[in-house]
């Protein structure tokens, strides 16, 4: 596997319908090579497209403006042919559904051997072989019986890990993980994630996560953005973001998670986010904030510094305190996942 | 393997009782008397009765049922008056003609059909695929005998490029004589499958799988071969077995109107020469073809798709 | 007996559905209803549009190709050819119309039965459909008619017989689904009759994949009321009707092909209008389904 390079997202836009609906708006992000970024926000706030971005698998009809650099490449620009080479064997991706992530008609075997076969030359018996072996990295037992098996004979779980498989068989210097547990049971949810710590570690691989689950997030990452209405709006070190968030939208989102061991009312955040694509003027997230003023409303808020490597897209940063006296500190336990810290 | 077909065979009794139900009762729906309809102007009051001794005519309905089951078990469906012979020895020859012409249409059915829905679904959209779906829709409603007869009179009597009456000396010769009839069949249904094979070669391009795969770095051709292709496949069996009826309906138009000797030109020549029992064990046979492919489809689909096994359903 | 609910009756339910159908923006679904539209004006107001009798014989006229006094020419016994077509329009249409509402209408009844009562009514009539399907449409409405003798009644009849079973299937099964929705499950909770739960309820919400099939067969009953035509079981002499038309001009083809080629063209160009609005129609329900 080559080393692991800067991956570099700057002023990235995605637009819809010639560009009228921008769903990704001026996402600016870092994630240095070896490590590990987590991209937090509700479905909607653009957090996949984003990632899709990256991997020029955007849906049709939508365009991807700005600059994505993965070390001194710049993936906006290259070609069908390019891409197909950088998939898989530089950078991969991981999917949500694990239940239609795999093609019912081949083995497990041999999708992940097609994958080897793709980006290596070598001949289908020693693919067959490194894919029995991949398998086994993932954390599927009795892999050289299982690996005949069609996806349909596998839990959601074991095809999440063969999805896994099948991204790291090109040995990829980056993975891109969209949502990868939100569809397994918790308990599920855990290992998954564990063998992805554990597989980013042994390999040096960079992580991309993306989630709507902070406590995912958080397991993982040692640094995280906060994604709302299209926009990056609190980016920052993981334990900063979610003890000491410095966004209203952030704190309203860690004040709703539920909390085990204490009895306390749920507290959404009231109203709700707005249509993806349309225009705003201002912050995205002023209709809802307890802080909002006039100034809220007018122009777009520029992502400022709040912090040592700590950045918020919110002009009353200094006020965030009065809303963190509601409620205590989240004790930074969250169900399922396993705090595994980077 | 053999277990699962004793049980399909055995789904399918209550479906062989239902038929030969309907192809007994044909018979009943003639108004009047069925044996002076036959007859005709041949009737006499002997010839009348001997007819009702031969279908048992005056027996109850259920009782004439049975003895005509019992007959056509034996392979004793009647005597045509026209052939002077009897129904199950003209008949039967005439069946591999009629077959192999299926077969034959349904071989350039395709070859016709999925150049164009591969075309028209991977360049979505564009000029191509709507170009297409504009012929295949405008030719939906193209009647077969219409085309047969242009094709035969055009291509084959005026330019002389494909022999048009009879059904050749065998081998390579009948294959030329089944070019022209086989065509215009191919031509009727093609419509049918280039919307159907485009729509859900669509419908696999866009699932999530083959996503997975363009994401992992496959190669063009492997996605559409290996991910895209193969499982079209399943649909497109399941579109050519819905079909087959239509097939077989043409199938019969063309060998009236190209004087094929198979089994579907000696049903509409039986109509006028009011031969009721040859009418009967032709649409027998069409009916038994139809649950034959039926049944060859299931066995596809156990050997296509890894999810269907032969033991569940 | 309370105050019924008050869901507006079914046939001002279903003309608010087709005039939202046919409003909608669509190119397809607009030359389609346009298409057809024309073509059933034409066929209705014929005697206003060509001043031939379509039986008219005319002895010394006989063949004469495309002209200002003949639009499509005229066939062997001198008859004007643009004449037959319009006046075989109403044959023709009248086929695709009656060989579809009639099926249409038992078929979705018997489907909806079957559907929704289960066991075994739902058993029996299964096995029904399924000896039904066995046989090829086309060979068993030509082997009824045979037996029946030739003539559109006849032909109406085979029809009937024969296709109401794709109705049923389509239907039923829709019902099978529709049973443990809601708005059926509570509609028995709250005690409602089964006769009105299924035709004041199921039904509305279960027949529109039976209309999607109804346009391709209406295409499909015209195709055959053409070719029972064109082997002479169909309409008797002198009566105008496609099928009967390219039959008798089939020995000019290559002499005077518009005796063969204009009635052959009405079909296909019937087809495709069908066609389109059947596709409009499809994709308005597959939307409908997808909310």
């Amino acid at each position: 596997m080559r080393a692991s390079e800067p991956l570099l997202v700057e002023h990235l836009d995605v637009a819809f319908a010639h560009g009228t609906r921008r769903v990704v708006r001026d996402v600016t992000f870092e994630v240095p090579p070896g490590e590990a970024f987590g991209l937090v926000g509700e479905s909607g706030s653009g957090k996949s497209l984003t990632l899709r971005a990256i991997l020029g698998l955007l849906p049709q009809g939508a365009r991807a403006s700005g600059s994505i650099r993965y070390g001194d490449r710049s993936l906006l620009d290259l070609s069908g042919a390019e891409f197909q080479r950088l998939r898989g064997s530089t950078i991969a991706m991981v999917f949500q559904d694990p239940m239609t992530a795999l093609n019912p008609v081949l083995r497990v075997r041999d999708s992940i051997a097609q994958v080897i076969q793709a980006h290596d030359r070598v001949d289908r018996g020693s693919a067959r072989t490194r894919a029995v072996e991949l398998m086994e990295r993932v954390g599927i037992s009795d892999a050289a019986r299982r690996s005949l098996a069609y996806p349909h004979q596998f839990s959601g779980g074991m095809r999440q890990r063969v999805v896994i498989a099948m991204a790291l068989a090109a040995h990829p210097s980056l993975l891109l993980a969209d949502e990868p547990t939100t569809a397994l049971d918790v308990v599920v949810q855990g290992e998954i994630l564990r063998v992805l710590h554990r597989l980013r570690r042994e390999d040096g691989m960079s992580l991309l996560l993306v989630s709507h689950d902070f406590g995912v997030v958080a397991g993982l990452c040692r640094r995280a953005g906060v994604m709302y209405a299209g926009e990056l709006v609190e980016l920052g070190p993981t334990s900063e973001v979610l003890f000491r968030p410095r966004h209203p939208y952030t704190v309203g989102l860690i004040d709703s998670l539920p909390e085990t061991g204490q009895r306390r009312r749920l507290r959404p955040i009231p109203g709700s986010q707005p249509e993806a694509g349309q225009p705003i003027v201002g912050c995205s997230f002023a209709p809802r904030c307890p802080l909002a003023t006039g100034a809220c409303r007018v122009g777009p808020i520029p992502l400022e510094t709040a912090g040592a490597g700590h950045l918020s897209r919110c002009i009353h940063v200094d006020r965030i305190p009065e809303l963190r006296g509601r409620g205590s500190p989240p004790t930074g336990e969250h169900e399922g996942a396993g705090v595994v810290h980077a | 393997m053999i277990r699962y077909l004793t049980g399909r065979f055995l789904q399918i009794v209550p479906v062989l009782f239902g038929v030969s139900v309907i192809v007994f009762a044909l018979v009943h729906l003639i108004p009047g008397d069925p044996a002076v309809s036959m007859l005709g102007s041949r009737a006499t009051p002997e010839l009348v009765a001997r007819i009702h001794r031969q279908f048992s005519l005056d027996l109850p309905i259920w009782a004439q049922y049975g003895n005509w089951v019992a007959n056509a078990l034996q392979g004793n469906f009647g005597i045509s008056f026209f052939y002077q012979a009897d129904v199950w020895s003209i008949t039967l020859p005439r069946v591999p003609l009629t077959l192999l012409l299926i077969a034959f249409s349904t071989v350039l059915a395709l070859a016709i059909a999925i150049p164009f829905a591969t075309i028209a679904a991977f360049r979505r959209g564009g000029l191509v695929d709507q170009g297409v779906r504009l012929l295949f829709t405008a030719t939906l409603g193209m009647p077969s005998f219409w085309l047969a007869i242009i094709f035969s009179l055009v291509l084959g009597v005026r330019l002389k490029l494909f022999p048009i009456a009879g059904a050749g000396s065998g081998g390579l010769d009948t294959i030329g004589h089944l070019t022209l009839p086989a065509l215009t069949i191919a031509l009727s249904i093609a419509p049918i499958l280039v919307r159907a094979l485009r729509s859900s070669l669509i419908e696999v391009m866009q699932s999530d799988f083959v996503t997975t795969g363009r994401a992992a770095g496959l190669r063009s051709r492997t996605v559409i071969v290996s991910y895209v292709l193969r499982n079209s496949m399943l649909p497109l069996v399941t579109v050519l077995s819905v079909n087959v009826g239509w097939l077989i309906g043409g199938t019969v138009i063309v060998e009236q109107i190209f004087g094929l000797p198979g089994v579907g030109s000696l049903l509409i020549g039986s109509i006028s020469s009011r031969d009721y029992a040859i009418i009967q064990l032709v649409t027998l046979v069409l009916a038994l073809i139809v649950i034959v492919v039926n049944l060859l489809t299931d066995l596809a689909y156990v050997a296509l798709d890894p999810r269907v096994s032969l033991t569940g359903r | 007996m309370t105050a019924s609910v008050s869901a507006p009756a079914l046939p001002a339910r279903m003309l608010r559905s087709a005039w939202r159908f046919a409003a909608a923006p669509g190119w397809t679904r607009r030359i389609g209803l346009i298409g057809l539209a024309v073509i059933v004006l034409a066929a209705v107001c014929a005697p206003f549009l060509t001043p031939y009798d379509p039986t008219a014989l005319s002895t010394g006229t006989g063949l004469r190709g495309p002209s200002a006094a003949h639009l499509f020419g005229t066939d062997q016994l001198g008859r004007d050819v643009f004449a037959r077509v319009l006046y075989g329009a109403r044959i023709d249409l009248q086929i695709g119309f009656i060989g579809v509402a009639i099926p249409l209408v038992a078929g979705v009844v018997i489907g909806l039965i079957a559907g929704y009562y289960g066991g075994v009514l739902d058993a029996v009539i299964g096995r029904v459909i399924d000896v039904v399907v066995a046989f090829p449409f086309l060979v068993l409405v030509i082997a009824i008619v045979a037996m029946l003798g030739p003539g559109l009644v006849n032909f109406y009849i085979a029809v009937s017989i024969v296709s109401w079973v794709a109705y049923a299937r389509i239907v039923r099964g829709e019902t099978l689904l529709a049973k443990n929705r809601e708005y059926v499950l509570s509609a028995r909770a709250l005690g409602y009759r089964d006769a009105r739960i299924m035709f004041r309820h199921i039904l509305p919400n279960v027949v529109a994949p039976a209309f999607v099939f109804g346009m391709s067969d209406f295409i499909l009953d015209i195709l055959a009321g053409a070719s029972l035509g064109f082997f002479g079981l169909g309409v008797p002499q002198p009566t105008p009707e496609w099928g009967v038309m390219i039959a008798e001009g089939r020995n000019f083809i290559l002499t005077a092909p518009w005796v063969v080629v204009f009635p052959g063209f009405a079909i296909i160009v019937v087809g495709f209008f069908a066609s389109l609005l059947g596709d409009a129609l499809a994709d308005q329900v597959r939307h409908i389904d997808a909310r």
